[in-house]
């Protein structure tokens, strides 16, 4: 008898919290579902009259807005943010317009001072889709402290058109030498410096020697992208990144090399010969390219001497970027013949002359 | 006016683009993926000989996507007038080159302009 009562007590202090637990759960589900099923109905109303209104010379925004409940405006503000992601023109203007009417800059400048890292980083989002400029010392002030909101706060000054972007965002993105910058970071650099790298190279300069080979190899690959490269003190620190111990490091060197090898100031002083004899086949392989592009005929006809001996797997590369830079020499020795032939078949099904 | 058929999985856009194309007079027909839109397409050209002026439609799209849709309209013997505008996020120059291999007539890059959009597309029917 007494292990029974047991074993109800046991069942009764399980199964009540249990079932509370569940019932509450349920609860919860049928209000949201209450809740989302509401706004779905109500979404298409509320878009029609957004859609009628961004199409009138004055929408009268304030007025619209006055006239809806709070759950309303979360909805229109959930389509503003949606429209600005995909228009442009005058209709994305509109709907920035509406977005202050909203009351969406405020609420996000409170997010901003006040709010933690994943209230900033919207903040910084809303920023970017309503173009709401903001200065770069209410940025560092709010944003140095976390990976996110530094690499939103890069963006939006980009985004916002700010006439230091290029030199407050690209310290944002390379703030930390510790955490490199992200897929992201390094879309919103090139941005940043594809105009004039020149603020890219000067925090490489400043601070590149403590950087490790991923960070440095970024660096490299926004430079060998940007168009106003200008002059041999931006190449310095490429040339430097040659001699790195990093394999991919001196490899993204030589790609830069490559990109830019018909500016007078990029091959200036660079031994190609040494990058030829690199003891990394990725290295050899961008020195193929260069010197297939780039290569003066002592060169040229030093790759091809060189790869004689070499593995067929460098013969192959090599008469990949010669077949590719259409700078095949007519004649080449035994070894690099059946190369040249098999990159010669490789380009032709690819539909490029060879 | 141009009858229009829009094909576009973002429902938001979609109504966005139906009520621009709306009130600059066209008359749109609108679907959220490729293979309803095909079917539709397919059977009004059998069935009578009739095709819209224009469609855009989106590259992303559930089923056939949109540069399928694309070629299968060029390739289509009584489809083939039909001016087709890709819409897509997709903007590298090889994107953009696939589209207009494929038959397009036009390509527009998200985010756009929807003026602009009317404009190519008034360009397209031309």
């Amino acid at each position: 008898m007494t292990s029974v009562t047991a074993a109800l007590g046991v069942l009764l202090v399980v199964a009540i919290p249990t079932a509370a637990v569940g019932a509450t759960a349920l609860g919860i589900g049928l209000v949201r579902d209450r809740r989302d099923r509401r706004r779905a109905e109500r979404t298409p109303e509320l878009r029609g009259a957004l859609l009628d209104r961004l199409a009138d010379d004055d929408p009268e925004w304030e007025t619209w807005v006055a006239e809806l409940t709070e759950c309303d405006r979360q909805l229109v503000a959930t389509l503003v943010e949606h429209y600005c992601q995909v228009l442009t023109g005058d209709d994305r203007r509109q709907l920035r317009a509406l977005g202050r009417a909203l009351g969406l800059e405020d609420r996000a400048r409170g997010q901003l001072v006040d709010g933690d890292v994943a209230e900033r980083c919207r903040a910084l989002r809303w920023f970017v889709l309503l173009g709401t400029p903001v200065s770069p010392d209410l940025l560092l002030a709010t944003c140095t402290d976390d990976a996110r909101t530094r690499s939103g706060a890069a963006r939006l000054l980009w985004a916002t058109d700010h006439p230091q972007a290029a030199e407050f965002g690209t310290a944002l993105c390379y703030w930390s030498p510790a955490v490199g910058p992200s897929a992201i970071d390094a879309d919103t650099l090139f941005r940043l410096n594809r105009a004039d790298p020149s603020p890219l190279v000067r925090r490489v300069a400043a601070g590149g020697d403590a950087w490790s080979p991923a960070v440095l190899v970024v660096a490299l690959r926004v430079f060998e992208r940007c168009h106003g490269v200008d002059g041999r003190w931006q190449f310095q620190w490429v040339h430097d990144a040659l001699a790195h111990d990093d394999a991919s490091v001196r490899a993204a060197a030589v790609a830069v090399l490559d990109r830019h090898g018909w500016r007078e100031p990029a091959l200036t002083d660079v031994d190609v010969d040494a990058l030829l004899d690199d003891p990394d086949p990725d290295v050899r392989r961008a020195a193929y390219r260069l010197v297939a592009h780039w290569g003066a005929r002592r060169t040229l006809t030093r790759a091809v001497d060189g790869v004689a001996d070499a593995s067929a797997r460098d013969r192959l590369e090599l008469a990949r970027a010669l077949v590719d830079a259409q700078r095949v020499p007519e004649t080449v020795p035994a070894p690099l013949a059946d190369a040249v032939a098999w990159a010669r078949a490789e380009a032709r099904a690819r539909g490029v002359p060879a | 006016m141009a009858e229009v058929v829009l094909v576009e999985d973002d429902e938001h856009l979609c109504a966005y683009l139906e009520h621009a194309l709306q009130r600059a007079g066209h008359a749109v027909t609108t679907f959220s993926d490729g293979d309803a839109a095909w079917t539709h397409l397919a059977a009004a050209a059998e069935d009578d000989g009739s095709a819209p002026d224009a469609a855009i439609v989106d590259v992303m799209l559930p089923g056939l996507h949109g540069f399928g849709l694309a070629r299968r309209i060029d390739d289509h013997p009584t489809l083939t007038n039909v001016a087709v505008l890709l819409v897509s996020a997709r903007g590298r120059e090889d994107d953009v080159l696939t589209g207009f291999e494929r038959g397009a007539a036009d390509y527009l890059v998200k985010p756009f302009d929807g003026d602009e959009l009317l404009q190519r597309l008034q360009r397209a029917l031309r």
